[in-house]
């Protein structure tokens, strides 16, 4: 810990602290003897790779988990509760969090998921203007315009991220945590974000903010706190910390600068899309893609980039436009049959679109054709455990066995194994949405490589991604797509990020 | 037509569905309209519309209750039994409802504390208790000595039954406690989405504990009030309850992934399949063909529902 955080936390009593914390699940030490201790009105940036400890660390503050070892205290008070009743003792005692998977209820009101759980009410008789009055205070507290009787699922991702973060308000919180609550926000929104942040902080509740975004930690936090390996590797002052210091205490060692990018330019015309248009978000959209490019697709949240790629794909209805892969017009045909074609595509939403959770890593890989390891309808073990075991070491997925159910694999390998059924299936197409999404600083890095390494073996990709930061270590060429047309290319190596962002927004 | 459509595919849809095809069936089947035929036929969905109710919680916290109907039969034994026994009505209703309460309780308890599949805990509570009323009577019926016990039924009230009056009173608390009450709105939370709700504080396992229990309760009121209609403890009685009272619900928009319920859509549902049946009886038309009309009804009604939810992601 560095000296100016220590005074910080003698100064004032804190309002939350862990104290030798050790937690152990089978065959991890997710936590090892880590202290943590925030003041009141303090921003905390916390980061960490994935599997460092920060998700724990949180369920341990929130009281959803007990530590094997040491205690967590919440204004003084240490958590006592098991079981469900730990969690309502630290709501009581005021601690709120606002996770990255969105845990509001779709068919309910604003109103009523702001009060979740702590409905007011006479009697067991809701107080359905009281709770109509509060929450318009909240929201406007955040400078939301939205009508509390509006049903959650008719907002926007990013208007139910807002919604999520005004529940936290919600109550006495002392202590908020957000969890990469920029990660579905587009830039304007993060700015109401930070908005809300300050206000918290200004009233004298201490927030915790998960996020790798640097940008954004240097724009929010004072101090930032880093994980490694279930230990604190340190709490620095963000102001006077370098982000390779950062990276750096999150890696252990250098993160090595690549610059992956050579581009080769030239190839043959194999995927052309011409005057697209898939209702309501793609309204016309021209371009090729050549064999061995990688191309990026930019642009800010909900513009439609997701859309773009399904009605490419053949899952989402086309009204206008053709679709040419290798010269053939397949337009008209259905999504399996451009898979037959060489198409392959990694959906954005991996757990609930991408992988089939209880099977092994092998069925995950051979799912997307069964022929090649078939005999007469019959799969054969040994030819499915070959295939599947090439797939794995060509794509460095990190599992026990073949046979290991995906499901229990961290994202960065699940998403290698997603990526790698295509490549077992022969796609020479590849469209990416998303893929390093919920990956951790590591796995990314591994699948920029994958992807740089398919183009150099003559395979085309077109990468989609909401992190800018990342098109220019993968892409080619990245085109921006801006109200569901493509309004500026940009060529490697002048990709830049800041050019980028300028056109998007 | 654009103003139809969306008439229909609203949120009050259904009750619109149900007001035309009510008209309909006044105006083309002779002597239904009518009040003798209108007090008959309420009178045949007392125990579905009972039972409804607490269904409705149920499936809105996304849990399932297959039990009901043999719940319903045991209820009215233990009813028909303990006023046989003990010569008081009171004492033997008290049996019933604690009969109901006790199996409820149970399957909330295995459900929810222990963790077992709905669908598989309330199949094994559904035979269970079948077994237990078929062994309580040793497989007979079980005729009432105690005469007060009839007149649970037969009393009538501003000129309609007494089980009529339960049935409503029921239907409307259960409606007060959904959208009211901050059980009602904790069973639709943890139906919309059971993590959220949990880290929000809410007990949810007790919550789902008392949602069986008072499923347990309403059984044992409808199985009270069935035994005293038809004078005897049958512990055959109320086969299949289950699937016309989930059907009711369904009819009535309760999804089955949980988190959407309204009472007013149940109540719609327990009166299209009493009219149903009600209407087939007046044409005479074989029952068995009720079987296949209910069935097309379910049906309708699901899709009709889909198109509706479509429409409003749409909109």
């Amino acid at each position: 810990m560095s000296r100016s955080s220590t005074a910080v936390i003698d100064r004032v009593a804190p309002v939350a602290t862990v104290h030798g914390a050790t937690k152990r699940y089978p065959g991890v030490l997710a936590l090892d003897n880590v202290a943590f201790s925030i003041a009141p009105g303090e921003v905390r940036a916390l980061l960490g790779k994935n599997g460092a400890g920060k998700s724990t660390l949180i369920r341990l503050l929130t009281g959803a988990t007990e530590p094997d070892d040491g205690e967590v205290l919440i204004g003084g008070r240490a958590l006592t509760g098991s079981g469900p009743q730990r969690t309502i003792e630290a709501g009581r005692l005021g601690v709120r969090a606002v996770y990255q998977e969105l845990s509001l209820i779709p068919s309910m009101s604003i109103a009523e998921n702001l009060f979740l759980g702590h409905w007011p009410s006479r009697g067991g008789v809701l107080a359905h203007g009281e709770m109509d009055r509060r929450s318009r205070e909240t929201l406007g507290g955040l400078g939301l315009d939205l009508d509390p009787s509006r049903k959650v699922e008719t907002l926007s991702p990013a208007e139910r991220q807002l919604v999520e973060i005004a529940r936290v308000l919600v109550g006495e919180p002392k202590i908020v945590i957000l969890d990469e609550p920029t990660s579905s926000l587009a830039a304007a929104e993060v700015e109401l974000l930070f908005k809300a942040v300050r206000k918290l902080a200004a009233a004298g509740i201490a927030v915790i903010y998960v996020s790798h975004r640097m940008a954004e930690i240097r724009q929010i936090a004072a101090s930032a706190t880093v994980m490694r390996d279930g230990k604190v590797a340190g709490t620095v002052e963000v102001a006077g910390a370098a982000t390779s210091e950062i990276v750096r205490m999150m890696l252990g060692h250098d993160a090595q600068e690549e610059h992956l990018v050579e581009t080769a330019l030239g190839g043959a015309v194999v995927l052309e899309v011409a005057g697209l248009v898939s209702r309501p978000k793609v309204a016309g959209v021209d371009f090729v893609l050549r064999r061995g490019e990688v191309l990026g697709f930019a642009g800010l949240l909900g513009v439609g980039r997701t859309e773009l790629l399904r009605g490419i794909a053949g899952l989402a209805p086309v009204q206008a436009g053709t679709v040419t892969m290798n010269g053939r017009d397949v337009t008209a045909l259905p999504y399996a049959r451009r898979v037959r074609e060489g198409l392959g595509f990694t959906p954005e939403s991996r757990k609930e679109d991408g992988i089939l959770p209880l099977l092994g890593v092998d069925e995950n890989i051979v799912a997307a054709d069964f022929s090649k390891v078939t005999a007469f309808g019959v799969i054969s073990a040994p030819r499915k455990t070959a295939m599947a075991r090439g797939i794995i070491e060509r794509m460095g997925i990190k599992t026990a066995r073949t046979g290991t159910p995906i499901g229990t694999l961290s994202g960065g390998n699940q998403q290698k194994a997603v990526i790698g059924r295509w490549i077992y299936a022969d796609a020479t197409i590849l469209l990416l949405d998303e893929p390093t999404r919920g990956v951790d600083v590591e796995a990314k890095l591994q699948i920029y490589g994958i992807i740089r390494d398919l183009a150099a073996s003559g395979r085309s990709v077109i990468f989609v991604s909401s992190e800018l930061e990342e098109l220019p270590n993968v892409c080619d060429r990245v085109l921006v797509l801006k109200e569901g047309r493509f309004v500026a290319e940009f060529l490697a190596p002048d990709i830049r990020t800041e050019g980028l962002m300028a056109a998007c927004l | 037509m654009n103003h139809l459509r969306r008439l229909i595919l609203g949120e009050q849809g259904l009750v619109v569905l149900f007001v035309v095809a009510f008209a309909a069936v006044a105006l083309l089947v002779p002597n239904f309209f009518t009040e003798r035929n209108m007090l008959g036929l309420l009178q045949s969905v007392v125990t579905i519309g009972i039972v409804s109710g607490s269904m409705m919680l149920c499936l809105a916290s996304r849990d399932f209750d297959l039990s009901v109907g043999s719940t319903v039969a045991f209820a009215g034994m233990a009813a028909v039994m303990g006023s046989n026994m003990t010569g008081s009505v009171t004492l033997g209703v008290g049996l019933a409802l604690l009969a109901g309460l006790v199996v409820g309780t149970v399957n909330g308890v295995v459900i929810a504390r222990l963790r077992i599949n709905a669908l598989i805990a309330t199949l094994a509570t559904l035979q269970i208790v079948r077994g237990l009323a078929l062994i309580a009577s040793n497989g007979r019926a079980v005729g009432v000595n105690e005469p007060g016990f009839y007149t649970i039924a037969q009393t009538v009230v501003f000129g309609i039954p007494a089980p009529v009056w339960v049935m409503v009173v029921c239907l409307a608390a259960f409606g007060f406690v959904l959208n009211r009450t901050v059980f009602g709105r904790n069973v639709l939370a943890v139906g919309g989405n059971p993590d959220a709700t949990r880290l929000a504080g809410v007990d949810v396992v007790r919550t789902r504990i008392w949602i069986f229990a008072i499923q347990g309760v309403m059984c044992g009121i409808a199985g009270v009030l069935l035994a005293s209609r038809i004078t005897s403890g049958q512990p055959n009685a109320a086969t299949g309850l289950e699937l016309s009272v989930i059907s009711a619900c369904v009819l009535g928009g309760v999804s089955l992934a949980g988190g959407r319920a309204a009472i007013s859509g149940v109540v719609v549902g327990v009166l299209i399949l009493g009219i149903a049946e009600n209407a087939m009886n007046l044409l005479n038309i074989q029952a068995f063909y009720q079987y296949l009309v209910r069935g097309l009804i379910l049906l309708l009604a699901v899709m009709l529902d889909n198109l509706r939810s479509r429409a409003l992601r749409r909109s």
